[in-house]
């Protein structure tokens, strides 16, 4: 019997797993690191000031084989469609090139994340793309690269966000009904009164002998009741923007890093792309932590939300700078923008255009940034994106 | 309208006053209470004519406290009133034998008429 060598199972399983291999050859990228750290420059640091040369970079990426399996997951009928150059046979990895330069860069030993490939006839699968990154420049010559199509798990995955996102809703809903219930109560209590005891002081003076005596307390208690309804809308303002603010000196880099972190699900969602900029001599705020994350998760969620199902660019950039009455940071989007007349209007609570949308987001964020001493507004015509402006004090 | 004794029962103090000063004015004897223990304490010795009762307090709230006038002095009329109307209270307080339902800030022209209703059907 003929015993069949370990080699030719590999070879067999290469092409019949049901997961694409490709191998590449990244040869002069790893000497362009190389030369780079010999040089005393950090390479991921040139690349993103320099556009132009991570294209080149990109371009000398070579495909040199690919698995059975690969055609099928690209639905492409011919191997040779997919060996060359790279930017060449897959046009969209130029997104992603950026992701594996850094992670050759740092001397990361594996590379794992999620992409979208697009196959022959357009459509989109989502796939898990694996490499053991080489150390040495001669490995890099055969680097295996490994891509799972993940489709189907993800859109289950989403299925499961919609229905945590459905929940949530629900929960601020009916806290909002609550909040609704105590102030209807506390409100139409002194009314009540007040009614009551104007009623009351127009009976005592209507009299055939009118009671000067009694009208007269039924009058002041009135205006008693008048005032503790004030006070209780005045109190409820202060219980809705939470807690006095407790500011602390704050970095501008931690704040919207946090902010990023707490938005992803919304940002692959909507399949934006996020830029985080912090311009030189950026002081440090004076603000409430807990505060500054709910004004930029808020502003950077209806961000992520103009941008869903939107044509077009799908980019959102969280920028902070030096202004001369503190910190000014922006959250801006390449969406539909805000017509003229609803610049103002978005802030009013309860306002929304969104079919799930409350309308508290924006109120949420003017009440925060107005707690902190600061302002928000908004600016940018439509077909240009919108763009929030919060301003917030500097720590000294 | 013949003069009865009217019983408040609120547990909002600024109610409790401007009641007792629209119903005084009117010629009716008025009775505070804060909560619906002490109603009941006092009016199983000394019963009331009608009762205004709030649906949100402490301790009993006012479905409750119908309830139990229902069970421990029946005919004797209740009119609910409450700053949160909630249709599903009233449907109770109306099947529980409520006179009427009203919600707070309540016209006193209301007031006025089932007091006048609850006063008629006194024996
Ligand atoms: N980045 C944006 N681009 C375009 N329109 C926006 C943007 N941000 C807010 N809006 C408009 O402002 C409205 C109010 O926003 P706000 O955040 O207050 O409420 P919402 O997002 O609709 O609901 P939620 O209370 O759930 O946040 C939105 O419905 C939308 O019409
Ligand atoms: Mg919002």
């Amino acid at each position: 019997m003929e015993q069949l060598s370990p080699a030719s199972t590999l070879t067999d399983a290469f092409h019949g797993l049901g997961i694409s291999v490709w191998t590449e050859d990244w040869r002069a990228v790893g000497q362009a690191i190389l030369a780079l750290r010999a040089a005393g420059i950090d390479p991921v640091q040139h690349l993103a000031t320099a556009p132009g040369e991570l294209a080149r970079l990109h371009a000398t990426v070579q495909v040199t084989d690919v698995n059975n399996f690969t055609l099928e997951l690209m639905g492409m009928p011919d191997k040779r469609m997919l060996i060359g150059s790279l930017a060449e046979v897959v046009p969209n990895s130029a997104q992603t090139f950026a992701r594996w330069f850094a992670a050759l860069a740092r001397g990361d030993r594996f590379y794992r994340f999620e992409s979208r490939v697009r196959r022959l006839d357009g459509s989109l699968r989502d796939c898990l793309v694996m490499a053991r990154l080489p150390q040495d420049p001669e490995g890099l010559a055969r680097l295996f690269v490994c891509v799972v199509d993940i489709t189907g798990y993800k859109a289950d995955q989403m299925r499961l966000t919609e229905a945590e996102r459905a929940v949530d809703r629900a929960l601020r809903a009916s806290a909002m009904g609550l909040v609704t219930a105590a102030i209807a109560h506390e409100v139409n209590n002194p009314l009540a009164a007040v009614v009551t005891n104007a009623e009351a002081a127009l009976r005592w003076l209507r009299r055939p002998n009118p009671d000067t005596v009694e009208a007269e307390a039924a009058i002041v208690a009135a205006i008693g009741d008048a005032l503790r309804a004030r006070d209780v809308v005045d109190r409820t303002r202060a219980l809705l923007s939470n807690a006095p603010p407790r500011p602390v000196a704050l970095d501008p880099h931690h704040a919207i890093r946090d902010a990023a972190q707490f938005v992803q699900r919304e940002l692959r969602l909507a399949e934006a792309t996020l830029r985080l900029e912090v311009m030189a001599d950026t002081p440090r705020l004076l603000a409430d932590p807990v505060q500054v994350q709910q004004i930029l998760t808020n502003l950077l969620l209806n961000a992520a939300q103009a941008l869903v199902a939107h044509d077009g660019l799908r980019e959102i950039a969280l920028r902070a700078r030096p202004h001369a009455a503190g910190v000014l940071i922006e959250v801006a989007d390449s969406g539909a923008g805000i017509p003229p007349d609803r610049l103002l209007r978005v802030f009013e609570p309860f306002y929304s255009t969104r079919t799930d949308g409350i309308g508290l987001g924006l109120a949420i964020c003017r009440t925060a940034a107005e707690a902190q001493g600061g302002r928000i507004w908004v600016s940018g015509a439509p077909g240009s994106g919108a763009c929030f402006h919060v301003l917030l004090p500097a720590a000294p | 309208m013949v003069p009865g004794i009217i019983a408040v029962v609120d547990d909002d103090e600024a109610i409790r006053v401007a009641l007792r000063s629209l119903l005084r004015s009117m010629g009716h004897e008025v009775r505070l209470f804060a909560d619906a223990f002490s109603f009941l304490a006092e009016a199983t010795l000394r019963p009331p004519d009608c009762v205004l009762t709030d649906i949100q307090m402490p301790g009993m709230n006012g479905l409750d406290l119908q309830r139990e006038i229902r069970r421990t002095m029946p005919g004797l009329p209740v009119i609910v009133i409450t700053a949160f109307p909630e249709e599903a209270i009233r449907r109770q307080a109306m099947a529980d034998g409520a006179l009427c339902f009203l919600s707070k800030p309540f016209e006193t022209a209301a007031i006025l008429h089932w007091l006048a209703e609850a006063l008629g059907e006194r024996k």
